[in-house]
Formats: C-alpha cells, structure tokens, sequence
C-alpha cells in the first residue's frame, strides 16, 4: 500500500521534472504536426524575406554608375570664338599698321603717288608691300 | 509513449536540421560574398568604363578644338620667343624711324597660368612716329597692354620731337 510519504514523494517528483509543464513523454500528433508546420512556416518566411533581400541589393550590381575621377576640362567655345575674332581683328590692325610703315621709308616721286588710288584693297601683309614695292 | 525509435527519428531529424541550417547559413555567407565581388567588379567595369568614355570624349575635343587652340596660342607670349618679341619691337622702331632702348624687364609672377611680362622702353623721335608706335604697341597681336605713358616734347629739337616712356604689360605663359 502506498503511504502518504511516497505519493508525496512521487507528486514531487513529477512537478519537479516537468517543472509545471505537462508531461513530455507524451505525444499529441496534432500537436506536434502543427508546431512542425509552424515552424516550416517561419523557416520558408524568413527564408523568402531573406532571399527576397539579397535579390533587390545585387539585382542593380550591373546598372552602378562609374565615376571617371578625371574632371574633363570645360572647352568654352563662345568664349574662345570671341578671343579669336578679338584677335584676329587686333593683328588684322596691326599688320596694317606695319604695312604701313614699310611703305613710309620708301619715299615715291609725287607724281606717282598720286595715281595711288583710295578704293586701292589693303594690302595683306609685309611680305605683300615689299613684293608690290619691288614691282613697283 | 516515446519509443526508441522515435527517439532516433527526432534525434536524425535535429541533427538534419542543425546540418541544413549549417548549410543555409555558409551558403548565404557565400552569396553575400559573391555578391560583395560582383558589385565591386561592377563598380570597376563602371568605373573603366566611364574613363574610357571622359578619355573619348578629351581625345574628341582635343582634335576638334586643335586649329582654335593654335591659332590662339600665336597670341599668347611665351618665354622661348620673348627674344624674338623685343627684337620685333626694336625692329618696328627701327621701321618708325625711331630710337627706342630697353630700360627695364621683369616678369611679375602671377597666381594662374599668366605671369606678366613688364618692359619698360625709352623712346625719342618725332611725335607722328612715337604715336604711331604706341598705336602699334597698342595693337600687338598679344595678349598685352600699355600700362603707362610718359611723354615730353623736346623743345631743343627741330619740329615737334618727343621723348618719354612706354610701359607695356604683356601675358607670359607660365609652364611651371
């Protein structure tokens, strides 16, 4: 017969091992089957999120934008066109001016500097008066 | 009841699953890895790419831009033609009729790519003259400037003869 020590004793033991719980040794199929697909559940989830991340960060890996680090100097067109016609009509002015010079030393009779012509075009450059002098 | 067999059956099942989640995990290690190069190797190609492009797009303008390039640099001085430079001035002198003499030349450094060039010239000969080459320094075909003019009329000389200064500013190009 069982005296009062021992099923205290065995009450003890029991909610000392099960700690509360109810009694793991036994198995409720339904039970378990839905922790298992609860589980399978959480992996498949997770697993799809997680994919589904790394997916979205490397599909644009090939579309990255390169960075040359070379500044391209900018060419300033108006700018430089501008500068050249400055110029341009400056050394214009100048060889005139030149031209002009070259033609002062070389004194003519009076009578034939008066068949020089106004309308007479420009002339280009030095090389041109000392060419148009010799002839002369 | 838990049998021994089911014992097994969860014990292999536990360890599958710790292997298939050891698996999971290295491969995911291994794709986050791969994909760290692949975007790096991207980043290079884009990168390549990209200064092969600026590089075309220099070589481009470089070529259609040579024949403005030039023709501007005929009016920027530099240092390896400044003889050459006052030997053309003294020369207009001499086609003036004029005397002119160097009295000073130094370069004044400047922050850029220009320094500047003063030279300072004496000059003594009839006023037409003079003036006539003040206007030919005025219109050098260089990116320069007279900066200062000092003139006096010569009361001893016959006609009107002057003497003075000219100070011309011209860009030197600096290659340093």
């Amino acid at each position: 017969m069982i005296d009062k020590k021992s099923i205290i004793k065995m009450a003890d033991d029991v909610f000392h091992r099960s700690q509360g719980y109810p009694d793991r040794r036994l198995v409720h199929p339904q039970r378990e089957w839905g922790i298992g697909l609860f589980v399978f559940a959480v992996l498949v989830i997770s697993g799809s999120i997680l994919v589904g991340t790394t997916f979205v960060q490397y599909r644009s890996a090939d579309s990255v934008k390169g960075s040359s680090e070379a500044s391209i100097p900018q060419y300033r067109e108006v700018i430089t066109q501008d500068a050249l016609e400055l110029y341009r009509a400056r050394s214009s002015e100048y060889r005139q001016l030149r031209g002009d010079i070259v033609v002062v030393p070389v004194e003519l009779p009076r009578d034939a500097s008066s068949t020089v012509s106004d309308n007479a075009p420009a002339l280009e450059s030095e090389e041109d008066v000392i060419g148009t002098l010799e002839i002369e | 009841m838990i049998t021994r067999k089911t014992k097994v059956y969860g014990f292999v099942s536990v360890l599958f699953f710790i292997v298939m989640g050891a698996v999971l995990v290295s491969m995911l290690q291994y794709i986050e890895a791969k994909g760290g190069e692949l975007v790096q190797h991207s980043k290079e190609i884009a990168d390549y790419k990209a200064r092969e492009q600026a590089y075309n797009e220099l070589e481009q303008l470089i070529v259609s831009t040579k024949d403005d390039r030039d023709e501007l640099a005929t009016y920027i001085l530099t240092e390896n033609v400044t003889i050459d430079f006052l030997a053309t001035i003294e020369e207009i002198a001499i086609e003036q009729g004029i005397e002119l003499t160097t009295n000073s030349l130094h370069v004044e450094e400047q922050e850029g790519l220009f320094d500047t060039l003063v030279i300072s010239f004496s000059v003594d000969g009839p006023q037409t003259r003079v003036y006539s080459m003040l206007q030919i320094l005025e219109t050098l075909p260089y990116h320069a400037f007279v900066s200062g003019v000092s003139f006096t009329n010569d009361q001893k000389a016959v006609g009107a003869v002057v003497e003075g200064t000219i100070e011309l500013n011209v860009s030197l190009l600096d290659y340093d």
